[in-house]
């Protein structure tokens, strides 16, 4: 071996360099061609790249439903977009600005404002024609104050007592510069019958939208929001 | 020094804008920095601030337009605004006004005034004392030659400045370019020592021709081999041109012509004398010539004739010639007999008499010697006229000016008589009229200081240069008397720091410091020393014993009314002491009479008031005691005027002659406690000499506790529930404090109503909770005795302070419940942005310069436009409206007031779909891509058209490097810098560009590997003068934001979310709170998740 690269390597021989460049690309060829294996044998795919034949991660919460494909191809497993929606109740922000106004825990009688906060996502694909829908609870009342980062506000629908949002295309990019974002504010103002348990503000909150590349609807529903909130230690009773 | 010069033409049309433009250029030159105010005019010399200009008013012609401009001559409400704005960018030193007249009118005066500004005039004509700015040698009035309605027109402009004294009380110095100028001023009410005599000076072009005058005239002659006396000017029947040609038509000098250069109305006129006199082919009018052939033209001349019918403020025509060597031969009209001493430097003749002038021109041409004798003269006379000397006298006047200005008394400088008969005058004329009484009440109203307006007493003597600074900060400061003599530094440094300040010297009528005259003033002089003086012991408050009455010892009290043997009160004694010795001294806005008691009987029944020896009844006491001190007043009031504040200290009487009092210990028990006192402040607001000025005093009792909040918040919020200035300090026994509360900081702006009792929703004064709402927030009083529960309709938010911080903790709330005799201020929360770029949506935190949160944060959001656009509602066009821009997926848009789209445009073409950042400079829109677009920036205009001006801030090879963009002041020049910080993927590199996009400063904002960009935005929000430069860590970085001062040095730091989050933070400045000072909003949209 090494009288071999003494040989071709020397520095008198006059092919010295023809030598070198090709060695270097043989190796830089095999070099590439191992690690592309191991990449395959270390990591499966993680998106179907042909025929859906593609192995999903144990923990991986993606939902699986059963859909037509656009083509006429016969139907098999379609792996979606999954499209969550963060809806947080809140009297201060994380970081503790006050948002909320009022007795916390709230009063008989007396009016506590809440601002409550959403925040969609989707993994794997961009889902297009997102809507938001969710409905005020008894004793409680929309103010008119809102916030919204995309295109589209919060809308309300006075007969309804419901609040709507729609994003026409929610991106699957984490590390987005903008990601959408919106907040409403509500009231509200307890009765009697609403004494020493919590009570609930804003329910029905569901998210719906259209999956980018199946063209397939996709929802979720979040859980209800009530006076029990984290920025409120007593629980959320409501006091007499 | 930084100088406002105002006339309302910038290019050369008559002698005030020869004499404007030479000085603007002379100032230039001598490196004084010149700012400019006119009339915007394709003509005018260049000048950076013409976008400040009024729009152009041409009244020489018939014109609709014109005839709808009219009302401006009277007052121009449009000029006023833009000098105000002007003023506010460009802060000058000092203004000097020329020709103001018809175009702009003095309307702009009293803004220098309430802007503390001094202004100086040069006199270019008589339009100060004479509807038609022309005063004829005979004392005729020259009616205008154009139109009897004009005429008027003029009269009637004449007599309303005249009426509103609006030049007299707003120049500071008259600059008279003669003798002949002052008197008539002074002859016409002008004081005297407002007048300086500064003539004008020779332009660059006849000082250079003075030096080779000769040569060149020589030439000039042999080359026409024409000899010719010649005059110019304004072909009007005033200039005496008809005189000149009679005259010469009587000199029989072979081939001597008269030349006449210039147009006029009066052409035809002379023709016809010409023509009639068979002087066709001898005399030549010329026509308007150029100024440079005007110079050839008096070089090539045996002689000059200056003709003038009409009073020469200065004669610089005349002045010009002499420069150039030539014989003049002038009229003895205004100032000419200055320039000319007859048959030294010149010939004189009679005004109007032919006869007279064509000795004078025979005597001249026919006598060489007595030719070159009068041009050598000349000369020399012409040589005193220097740019140098005229520089340095200016320089000193204004210099003197601005040593010597002293902020007026915010006083209603129009008396209501005078606002009455302009209503009536505004009826009658109907049109355009009809909110110039409405505009003008408001600008020369007393100035309208914010609430809570705060005041001081300071009896502390000598007050100190650091004392001055904290003295500064109250809105009404009263000092001992003495400080005029140990302390007048200190008052003009207060006066410095806050112009706006009123300043009362505290000192009784109704004592005389005798035993402790030596403690108080321990030089052994001073104003009390002064005062002291002129005492006589018959003017001494007596006892029908013959004994001095003491309330206070160590002091006499005094009797105002008995007459000593010259028949003079104490009372006209102290008048004169007042006004020659306090008020003369020009450091006082008024005085602060303490005890002022309406009866003496409380201090001794045995008073012999009237001086006859016998003891009197306690009503003649009571009932002398208040005429004599009725009558003190009153005779104050005739001689002062309007031109002091005067304040009583006792119990509220007298208030015919004062402009309020003082409530000393409020609440007083013998003024029936809180109700009483308050029943009492609501009464004296009400009537008395206007304008109103009360102080609340509260204190500690002479305890000294500064840390009794609820005492000093009761004084404060119950003296709010009417409009008086407060002070909280330690008590009678003491008066030197600069206690500083979280409340006095907050700015409640203007009341939007009187105060009323929620209890029962009543006026009356009771006990009771009282709110009184201010266009800021709301102040709250409990008078009770009990704790009060208040629930709001709407959301107020509490002060956030650092010392009663359970009180001002800075929460939003709905309901308080408020401590027996307890008061508290409530803001009403921030809820947008004006005037400051946003991205529509974001959680908006706001800081003071130093990282320190002010307000408590808020969504910052316009539902109406789409939720992370950048966003700016802005008054782009000047209308007083605010336009709204946005920009949002590569392109801009800007909406009307009404949200109505005006114009889209794409900055970076069509196909860029990326975010727009956007900085707005006046009427100007910057953009910069936030990502690519090879960091180019592009300037429009108010309605989005190119300003064709654009630049890389960067290589434009990085071509998907973008940039955010701010616009600034950062180096005070009255120049805005660009500035730049590099977009997303590229370092922290911060650049400050100039007008001419040269970079001035660049620096990394942070560290230099980092590769998330940089925001930036700007604003002076330290109140230095100059912009700070505020930075926002990119993509990537934590929310750390810095402060930089225009060249990149480091100022503060802080970082305004959650150090751990690493999306950035985006910057942006506001003056949230409405204190004039920017404050830095960091905006958060990572707020909607958990």
């Amino acid at each position: 071996m090494l009288k071999r690269f003494h040989k071709y390597y020397h520095p008198k021989n006059n092919f010295f360099f023809v030598h070198i460049v090709a060695d270097a690309i043989l190796i830089l060829t095999v070099g590439s061609l191992a690690l592309y294996i191991f990449s395959l044998m270390a990591y499966p795919a993680k998106y179907p790249i042909a025929n859906n034949s593609i192995t999903i991660p144990k923990n991986n919460p993606a939902a699986i439903i059963s859909a037509k494909p656009a083509s006429e191809n016969a139907a098999k497993k379609k792996i979606l977009g999954e499209l969550r929606l963060s809806a947080i109740c809140r009297y201060t922000l994380a970081e503790g600005d006050q948002l909320g106004v009022g007795p916390l825990p709230p009063k008989i009688g007396e009016t506590t404002k809440y601002w409550i906060l959403l925040s969609p996502s989707t993994n794997y694909f961009d889902v297009n024609d997102v809507t938001v829908t969710a409905d005020l609870a008894q004793n409680v009342t929309f103010t008119g104050r809102t916030s919204a980062v995309s295109e589209s506000g919060i809308e309300y629908d006075e007969v309804k007592r419901q609040i709507s949002w729609e994003i026409s295309k929610l991106s699957n990019k984490s590390d987005e510069l903008m990601p959408p974002g919106a907040a409403f504010e509500i009231t509200f103002t307890p009765t009697e019958d609403q004494a020493g348990r919590t009570a609930k503000l804003i329910t029905g909150i569901k998210i719906s939208g259209i999956d980018s590349p199946t063209k397939t609807a996709v929802k979720s529903i979040s859980a209800n929001l009530t006076t029990h909130i984290i920025e409120d230690i007593s629980g959320g009773f409501i006091q007499p | 020094m930084r100088i406002l010069q105002i006339n309302k033409f910038l290019y050369p049309k008559g002698g005030a804008e020869t004499y404007a433009l030479s000085l603007i250029e002379l100032l230039k030159k001598n490196d004084q920095e010149v700012i400019c105010f006119s009339q915007k005019n394709g003509k005018n010399i260049p000048c950076s601030e013409e976008r400040y200009f009024i729009d152009d008013l041409d009244l020489s012609k018939f014109s609709l337009p014109a005839i709808l401009k009219l009302p401006r001559i009277f007052w121009s409400f449009k000029a006023r605004q833009l000098v105000k704005k002007l003023i506010a960018d460009k802060r000058p030193d000092i203004v000097h006004i020329h020709n103001i007249y018809h175009q702009i009118s003095p309307s702009i005066l009293p803004i220098f005034r309430q802007a503390g500004i001094p202004v100086v005039m040069t006199v270019h004509d008589f339009k100060l004392i004479t509807p038609n700015y022309t005063l004829r040698a005979d004392g005729k009035y020259l009616p205008h030659k154009d139109s009897p309605l004009i005429d008027l027109a003029l009269k009637l402009e004449f007599a309303w400045h005249k009426w509103l004294n609006v030049y007299k009380n707003n120049i500071d110095l008259y600059i008279a370019p003669s003798q002949f100028v002052k008197d008539k001023l002074i002859g016409n009410g002008f004081e005297e020592n407002k007048i300086s005599v500064t003539p004008h000076f020779l332009a660059e072009e006849f000082r250079l021709s003075n030096n080779s005058g000769a040569v060149t005239a020589t030439k000039t002659i042999e080359a026409s081999q024409e000899k010719y006396i010649f005059s110019y000017g304004r072909l009007d029947e005033g200039k005496g041109f008809d005189d000149l040609i009679k005259a010469y038509a009587e000199i029989n000098v072979l081939g001597l012509k008269l030349k006449i250069a210039g147009a006029g109305p009066d052409e035809d006129r002379l023709n016809k004398i010409t023509k009639d006199l068979g002087l066709e082919n001898r005399v030549e009018l010329l026509g308007q010539k150029s100024r440079i052939e005007i110079i050839e033209l008096i070089k090539g001349a045996e002689a000059v004739i200056s003709c003038s019918k009409l009073h020469e403020t200065f004669g610089l025509t005349v002045l010009e010639a002499m420069a150039l060597g030539k014989p003049v031969v002038a009229s003895k009209v205004g100032a000419i007999p200055e320039l000319i001493e007859d048959g030294v430097n010149g010939l004189l003749y009679q005004v109007s008499d032919a006869g007279d002038l064509r000795n004078q021109l025979f005597k001249l041409l026919s006598d060489n010697k007595l030719k070159n004798i009068l041009s050598k003269a000349a000369k020399i006379t012409a040589k005193k006229y220097s740019a140098e000397i005229h520089y340095a006298e200016l320089i000193k006047i204004y210099e003197q000016t601005m040593k010597n200005f002293k902020k007026p008394i915010r006083l209603v400088n129009i008396g209501l008589v005078n606002l009455i008969a302009f209503l009536i005058l505004t009826i009658l004329l109907l049109i355009p009229f009809y909110n110039i009484y409405i505009e003008n009440s408001q600008a020369l109203a007393p100035y309208a200081a914010d609430y809570p307006r705060l005041a001081n007493l300071y009896w502390k003597n000598p007050v100190t240069m650091a004392d001055a600074q904290e003295l500064a900060k109250w809105d009404l400061l009263v000092l001992d008397m003495q400080a005029q003599t140990n302390s007048t530094s200190a008052i003009n440094e207060i006066r410095r720091l806050n112009p706006n300040i009123i300043i009362l010297a505290y000192t009784t009528a109704n004592e005389m410091m005798v035993g402790q005259l030596k403690n108080v003033e321990p030089s052994g002089a001073g104003l009390w020393h002064d005062l002291a003086s002129g005492d006589q012991n018959v003017w001494h408050l007596k006892t029908f014993r013959g004994e001095d009455v003491v309330f206070w010892p160590g002091n006499v009290m005094m009797n105002l009314g008995v007459r000593d043997s010259n028949g003079r009160t104490y009372a006209d004694y102290l008048v004169d002491f007042y006004d020659q010795k306090l008020m003369a001294s020009g450091l006082w806005d008024g005085l602060l009479f303490d005890n002022t008691w309406q009866t003496a009987s409380q201090v001794s029944k045995d008073i012999d008031i009237d001086g006859d020896g016998k003891q009197d009844s306690i009503d003649k006491i009571n009932s002398l005691w208040q005429n004599y001190y009725s009558d003190f007043f009153s005779k104050l009031r005739n001689r002062l005027g309007s031109r002091a504040i005067i304040l009583g200290n006792g119990d509220g009487a007298y208030q015919q002659y004062l402009n309020g009092r003082m409530f000393e210990g409020f609440p007083e028990y013998w003024e029936g406690g809180w109700t009483g006192s308050i029943k009492r402040y609501g009464e004296t607001e009400k009537s008395g000499f206007q304008p109103r000025i009360n102080i609340i005093n509260s204190d500690t009792s002479n305890t000294g506790n500064f840390y009794d909040y609820q005492s000093m918040r009761y004084g404060l919020t119950s003296a709010l529930l009417f409009n008086g200035y407060y002070s909280f300090d330690y008590g009678t026994q003491l008066r030197e404090q600069f206690w500083w509360y979280d409340e006095y900081d907050a700015k409640l702006g203007q009341p939007s109503g009187a105060a009323k009792n929620l209890l029962n929703q009543s006026l009356d004064i009771q006990p009771g909770v009282w709110q009184r709402d201010f266009t800021g927030g709301i102040v709250l009083v409990n008078s009770t005795a009990k704790p009060q529960t208040i629930t709001f309709d709407a959301d107020y938010e509490k002060l956030r302070g650092s010392q009663d911080n359970k009180t001002n903790s800075g929460e939003i709330i709905n309901k308080i419940t408020l401590a027996a005799n307890d008061g508290i201020i409530l803001l009403k929360p921030v809820s947008n942005i004006d005037n400051s770029v946003f991205i529509n949506g974001a959680y908006a935190r706001v800081f003071d310069s130093s990282g320190k949160i002010k307000r408590t944060g808020f969504f910052a959001y316009s539902p109406i436009y789409a939720g992370g656009a950048n966003i700016i509602k802005i008054d782009l066009n000047g209308d007083k409206e605010k336009e709204t821009l946005i920009a949002d997926k590569g392109a801009i848009k800007l909406f009307d007031k009404n949200n109505v789209l005006i114009k889209t445009i794409y900055p970076y073409g069509e196909k860029f779909s990326g975010q727009i950042n956007l900085a707005v400079d006046k009427s100007t829109v910057i953009t910069a891509p936030q990502l690519g677009g090879s960091n180019f920036i592009r300037f429009y205009n108010k309605n989005l058209s190119d300003a064709g001006k654009s630049f890389n801030a960067y290589s434009p090879l990085w071509k998907n490097l973008g940039a955010s963009v701010a616009a600034c002041d950062t180096d005070g020049d009255g120049r805005t810098e660009i500035i730049t910080g590099a977009g997303f993927g590229g370092g922290p590199h911060v650049k400050v560009f100039n007008y001419e996009n040269k970079a001035i400063a660049e620096w990394f904002a942070y560290g230099l590997n980092f590769r998330g960009g940089v925001n930036v935005t700007c604003a002076d929000i330290n109140n230095d003068g100059k912009a700070e430069v505020i930075t926002g860590a990119g993509f990537g970085g934590g929310p750390h934001v810095r402060v930089f001062d225009g060249s990149g040095k480091l100022l503060s730091e802080w970082f305004a979310f959650d150090m751990n989050k690493r999306q950035g933070v985006k910057v942006t400045t506001a003056d949230i709170d409405g204190d004039g000072i920017a404050e830095v909003i960091a905006l958060n949209i990572n707020v909607f998740g958990k």
